[in-house]
């Protein structure tokens, strides 16, 4: 089997929206064929994690195989309801910016040629 | 019957483009068949925003952007036939639809005929205290003793109404946002109201619609990850639908951004918590069977939406006085600009923590620590790199306006009292708005559909 490392971003889209103060974050396979390589390790508790100093009270994920996609939805993330932020700019971009920190091991992917064989 | 409807999304919310409703109608105009134009300019606050302008001035409360969003498109929709649906009615739609006659009578137009949908407004309906009882997921109205906005999402059965009264126009106030577009379905089909498959369907069609460009491009570039060419000129979309509820989401020729899988499924989870029950107002959409299919270049086939009985309440936004949101920024640039920056941060607390130490305030260096916040004091320590060019923020929200002004005072006199070379000071002192979501008994709806102007 032939394996690399790669961020999640290379791999799949994200888009975050927000409802009061709750966050969710789409999360899209550009090639259907990494779904289940995605699946296995962007789970709920990783997301969790990567949100931490949010302090989400609950992270569920979604599954749509059809779509080749997730949806995550953080609970409690918002600082309150969706007035105004005091918070300099849109939750958007800190959903992303944290999807794109995940390093997601794909493996035998058809479109991913190996940088290191394992 | 209508054999296939067609639906173009003039605007995705308040502030949009104003000039992207023109490439949707004039394609619009090119198609045959039922015709609808709709604008979502209506987020969560915006409707107490257009409240509070209405108590200052009994002729406003609707989108103040409403000329520019409908102006441009009055004369070749009247024309053609196409028919306008917007929220922009805000919080005072009839006032929003007598502005559109006006406009209408200095175009040298025919009087459209308006159909006005009221009766969201819950502020005499419901006391304080009844939609505190009410309040889902937080606890924003305890104790709150005035309601500055309380409006029910209304379901698209007052639109179809006025659409089957001959209606060129349709205002609303507060409505689901695909109602928008299952509305005009409802009226061109004659869906049944109990027909949950396709009412999940035209609520799905509303839901890919409803914030114009961000199907179509907008909200996705990325590069090199994702690529959008046009991004000035984005084509905003037009759902094309078929009886039976499937659906093609394209764009207007010769407009910027793209239509493709991708853009179409970030869309389709966009604010969507459980994919398998979406709470409408008509309907609970499921879109856990949904299939996006690419069939020609920037036409993307959806089809595979479930439905579910409509839920027993209904969902309100209520909006309170929240106090003020201050902020105040200033610059440090050139050699050792983040030292400088870093010590400005700590002059602040110091001095905020003798002067007003109950109010809780944060600072963010613009471009180094602020998106994703300082929960873990990445401010205080020392940068990884000094980017020699810092632009400080610092901002507070409190019911107490005095505390947020001194620390925008505390800011500016950084100008002379702080450390080298600060410049640039801006300060903003603004009213804060706290919303909340209350889930309301079906009884406390009354839609009301009013027409107005020219004859059917």
């Amino acid at each position: 089997m032939t394996a690399r490392t790669v961020r999640l971003y290379e791999i799949a889209n994200a888009r975050s929206g927000d409802k009061g103060n709750r966050l969710n974050i789409a999360l899209v396979c550009r090639d259907p064929a990494h779904y289940s390589a995605v699946a296995r390790h962007v789970t709920a508790e990783r997301v969790a994690a990567v949100f931490a100093g949010r302090k989400p009270s609950r992270v569920v994920r979604y599954d749509l195989p059809k779509l080749a996609a997730f949806n995550f939805v953080l609970d409690d993330v918002l600082e309150g309801a969706s007035t105004p932020a005091w918070v300099s700019t849109a939750t958007a971009s800190r959903s992303r910016i944290c999807c794109s920190t995940f390093r997601c091991r794909s493996q035998a992917s058809p479109r991913l040629r190996p940088a290191t064989a394992t | 019957m209508a054999s296939k409807v067609f639906i173009g999304a003039g605007a995705g919310f308040a502030c949009d483009r104003t000039d992207a409703a023109g490439p949707v109608a004039d394609t619009l105009a090119s198609l045959p068949g039922a015709r609808f134009l709709i604008f979502e300019t209506l987020a969560e606050r915006t409707l107490a925003q257009s409240q509070l302008d209405r108590r200052r001035d009994a002729a406003r409360g609707y989108n103040p952007a409403l000329e520019r969003f409908v102006g441009p498109v009055l004369a070749r929709c009247l024309r053609d036939g196409i028919k306008i649906i917007g929220n922009f009615g805000a919080a005072n739609p009839s006032a929003a639809a007598a502005r559109i006659q006006a406009m209408a009578h200095a175009q040298g137009l025919r009087a459209p005929r308006i159909g006005v949908v009221d009766g969201d407004d819950l502020t005499a309906r419901l006391s304080p205290a009844e939609l505190a009882a009410r309040e889902t997921g937080g606890a924003v109205l305890r104790n709150a003793t005035e309601i500055i906005a309380a409006n029910l999402y209304l379901g698209a059965e007052p639109i179809a109404q006025a659409l089957d009264q001959g209606a060129d126009i349709v205002v609303t106030g507060r409505v689901a946002d695909s109602a928008l577009a299952l509305g005009p379905l409802i009226h061109a089909f004659g869906w049944k109201l109990d027909d949950w498959g396709r009412l999940a369907a035209g609520t799905l069609a509303g839901h890919l619609l409803e914030c114009g460009s961000q199907i179509t491009g907008g909200y996705f570039a990325d590069p090199p990850f994702k690529t959008v060419s046009g991004m000035a000129d984005l084509g905003y979309p037009i759902a094309e639908i078929d009886p039976d509820g499937g659906m093609v989401i394209t764009k207007p020729a010769a407009t910027g951004g793209r239509v493709d899988r991708f853009t179409v499924i970030e869309q389709l989870l966009y604010e969507i918590h459980d994919p398998s029950a979406y709470l409408a107002p008509d309907v609970v959409l499921d879109i856990t069977d949904v299939t996006v299919e690419e069939v020609a270049p920037d036409r993307v086939r959806v089809t595979g939406a479930r439905g579910k009985p409509a839920p027993e309440t209904l969902k309100a936004t209520v909006c309170v006085d929240g106090g003020v949101l201050g902020e105040a920024e200033i610059s440090y640039a050139g050699p050792n600009a983040a030292a400088r920056a870093r010590l400005a941060a700590q002059t602040i607390g110091e001095r905020m923590n003798r002067r007003a130490p109950g109010l809780v305030f944060r600072v963010d260096a613009v471009g180094v620590v602020s998106v994703l916040g300082d929960a873990g004091g990445a401010l205080a320590r020392p940068w990884a790199s000094d980017p020699g060019d810092v632009r400080l923020r610092f901002a507070a929200q409190s019911k107490i306006a005095a505390e947020v002004e001194l620390l925008l005072d505390e800011v500016e006199a950084l100008y002379c009292a702080g450390p080298a070379g600060g410049a640039g000071v801006r300060k903003r002192l603004t009213p804060r708005l706290a919303s909340a979501s209350c889930l309301i008994e079906r009884k406390y709806a009354l839609p009301r559909v009013t027409l107005t102007g020219g004859s059917p």
